[in-house]
């Protein structure tokens, strides 16, 4: 015990004691030794498992006619991007992706907010709405593309539950599924909608519950309308978790393909569904597969289309941040 | 601005769904607070202070009684038309904007044609902000500033529409011990300046003596008395009362009327002239800490050796202008208290010795009943 006391004692006076240059620089490299030996194991596996196929990506996006049994290529140039920016499936899927990521981030974090406003006011069954609101988030894509595929489907046998909705409205039947494009694209939306919703609820019901009550009752002092209130305090105090929410919404809707797969199938070309992702898996595995140089390519188009959304978004959200 | 509670209660529904029993936290107040005074509701924590602070707003509805501002009865009118400014307890400065837009946030809720223009809002701000002198601090933000000037800025925030009522929930509670005696002045001074009627809650007896016209000492609810500082530290009404204002606090000791005697175990510590005509009873016997005295001895010492009322010699603290003797006594109402006595510090009591005696001051000694906890004396 006594040693341990001594020990501290004579550490503590050689640092605060007389500490010349050389000794504390020494010092200094230790610990940033230290440092950098903790962070080894991650620095390793980002190094394999994201640094180096980054790289190599890139270095496939310039090789012309890359073939990755042989590991031979017939050149190096801009080969690829030309290619893949004028494939009209892949100007097909540029498209659809834009579409849906336009349409759907908005509405969703609107419709989300609007959830969110409503269970924050409601004070009986507070519980089991919210229970109700995020069931979705825990539910298989394929399962509830499945049940929305079913839902909107029109075969011989029948026209589905929406087209027997519609047919009260002396309305339709429209094929969803195999009919017009803005009839598929409707159903995409509806469904990519439907999946981010409950996290973003999540997100924004304790945004919202977050904000202390007590700028409420000090608004309301002040004579503030309810829709002031809204305005002025609950928006700015939530915006921080809004502009989180839209700036992963716009990275994920970007990335979509599986709740296309869900719905459309894997032949997501001849249904005209395809998506930037769709046609990245599709050049590596599809039935036109084989071509990864293409793939490349249509990942880093993808690439630098999200990196420039997530920044301009951020510069956005800095300029109006509240602290 | 008057405040008049006519039987105002305000009951809730017990937290603990199985006791139907509903929690009273406002009592049937009935009593008037005078134009352009500061007023401190005085109590411990949970004696419902807070909540007769929300119905003087309209945060609350009453359960029972009416309010009038003047002649007004504002007991239906909601909270955004009382025209009433609050402090709250943490300040609740809107952290998003800086402090102008802070202030100048009630005048842009005005409507009709006592709507402003930003000019007029500008000008109103910055007077508001001249009255707590924070007018240099115009454009920081709430998290810039420390607690006092969060403080003054809330102040100013409920000032700016010049409220017929002003409102502070525990003003002080969140500062620390030096800013604490400087803001109470501040509160004081800025009253003074604004004649704005005002209502202070705290469970701090010494914040509400200081700066108080009046105070209202509540208990679970209930008004125990009503009255000027000096008035109610004087003459408590009641056991309560004299145990929750002053410090060090209250002596307090079982006792008995007997005959006309005041008595303390053994000992007769007054007599006739002092208890009258009260019927002998066991009671309380309350005796601030500067009630006691000593009397000099044959030797013309105040060596604490005699007197009417003799107790165990504790420890002699030196406190420069005074000196608090603590002291044991068998018949405290709590057992085991230790008893402080404040005396002058030209005594010459001896810290060795085991026994103290003194005399007392009877106007510094209450006597209350046993069994209603009433003042008798």
């Amino acid at each position: 015990m006594s040693a341990h006391v001594d020990n501290q004692e004579s550490g503590r006076s050689s640092i605060t004691g007389k500490p010349t240059y050389r000794k504390s620089s020494t010092l200094t490299k230790l610990k940033s030794l230290k440092a950098w030996l903790y962070l080894l194991p991650a620095l390793l596996f980002l190094g394999i498992f994201m640094v180096y196929p980054l790289i190599d990506v890139l270095i496939y996006s310039f090789e012309e006619g890359y073939n990755s049994a042989s590991q031979t290529s017939f050149g190096t140039g801009w080969f690829n991007y030309a290619y893949v920016l004028h494939d009209p499936y892949f100007l097909q899927a540029v498209k659809n992706t834009f579409i849906i990521v336009i349409i759907t981030v908005p509405l969703s974090t609107l419709l989300a907010l609007l959830i969110s406003l409503g269970l924050n006011s409601i004070k009986k069954l507070k519980e089991v709405f919210q229970t109700i609101f995020f069931l979705p988030y825990v539910t298989n894509t394929l399962a509830v593309g499945l049940v929305f595929m079913i839902m909107f489907k029109k075969t011989p046998y029948t026209d589905g539950l929406i087209n027997m909705i519609l047919a009260v409205f002396k309305t339709g039947p429209i094929d969803f599924i195999d009919g017009p494009y803005w009839a598929k694209m409707f159903v995409m939306c509806f469904y990519t909608i439907w999946v981010v919703l409950p996290f973003k609820v999540l997100i924004l019901t304790s945004a919202l519950a977050s904000v202390d009550e007590v700028y409420y009752k000090a608004a309301r002092i002040d004579g503030t309308s309810r829709f002031r209130q809204f305005t002025h305090i609950t928006l700015p105090m939530i915006s921080p978790m809004i502009f989180y929410l839209v700036i992963t919404g716009f990275i994920g809707a970007f990335k979509a393909y599986s709740d296309e797969v869900a719905i459309f199938g894997t032949n997501l070309n001849s249904a005209g569904m395809n998506t930037i992702v769709g046609y990245v898996y599709d050049m590596l595995y599809g039935d036109s597969g084989g071509y990864p140089s293409y793939a490349a390519a249509a990942a880093l188009i993808l690439f630098a289309i999200v990196f420039t959304i997530t920044v301009v978004n951020l510069l956005i959200s800095k300029k109006t941040s509240i602290r | 601005m008057k405040i008049r509670f006519e039987g105002l209660t305000k009951r809730f529904p017990n937290r603990n769904k199985k006791i139907k029993a509903e929690v009273v936290a406002v009592d049937h107040f009935t009593f008037e607070i005078p134009d352009g005074k500061l007023v401190g509701l005085l109590g411990p924590s949970g004696c419902g202070k807070s909540t007769a602070l929300n119905l003087i707003c309209g945060l609350e509805t009453p359960t029972e009684g009416r309010i009038y501002f003047d002649d007004d009865d504002v007991t239906d009118i909601p909270a955004e038309n009382r025209g009433v400014g609050m402090v709250f307890q943490s300040y609740a400065l809107y952290p998003h904007l800086n402090v102008r837009k802070n202030i100048m946030f009630p005048l842009q809720n005005l409507k009709g044609e006592q709507k402003m223009t930003k000019e007029q809002m500008e000008a109103k701000a910055l007077e508001a902000a001249k009255i707590v002198q924070i007018e240099e601090l115009m454009d920081r933000k709430p998290n810039e500033m420390s607690g006092g000037q969060q403080q003054r800025v809330a102040i100013a925030r409920a000032l700016v529409k010049m409220p017929r009522v002003l409102l502070l929930d525990e003003p002080l509670s969140n500062l620390d011990a030096r800013l604490r005696i400087q803001t109470r002045e501040e509160i004081k001074r800025i009253q003074n300046e604004t004649k704005i009627t005002t209502v202070f809650v705290t469970h701090d007896q010494e914040e509400a003596m200081s700066i108080s016209d009046l105070i209202v000492v509540m208990k679970d609810g209930a008004i125990h008395q009503i009255g000027k500082p000096q008035e109610v530290y004087d003459q408590p009404t009641n056991l309560f009362v004299a145990k929750f204002l002053g410090t060090p606090p209250i002596n307090v000791f079982t006792g008995r009327i007997e005959g006309g005697k005041l008595c303390i175990g053994q000992e007769e510590i007054l007599g006739k002239d002092y208890v009258k005509d009260t019927s002998d009873q066991e009671v309380y016997i309350g005796i601030r800490p500067e009630g006691f005295v000593l009397r000099e001895g044959k030797d013309g010492r105040l060596d604490g050796k005699n007197g009417v009322f003799s107790a165990s010699l504790l420890a002699v603290e030196v406190m420069g202008r005074d000196t608090s003797v603590v002291f044991s006594h068998s018949m405290s109402e709590i057992e085991g208290t230790r008893h402080r006595a404040i005396v002058s510090s030209d005594n010459q009591i001896d810290p060795e010795s085991q026994i103290v005696s003194f005399d007392l001051n009877p106007k510094k000694v209450f006597v209350f009943s046993k069994e209603s906890q009433e003042r008798l004396i």
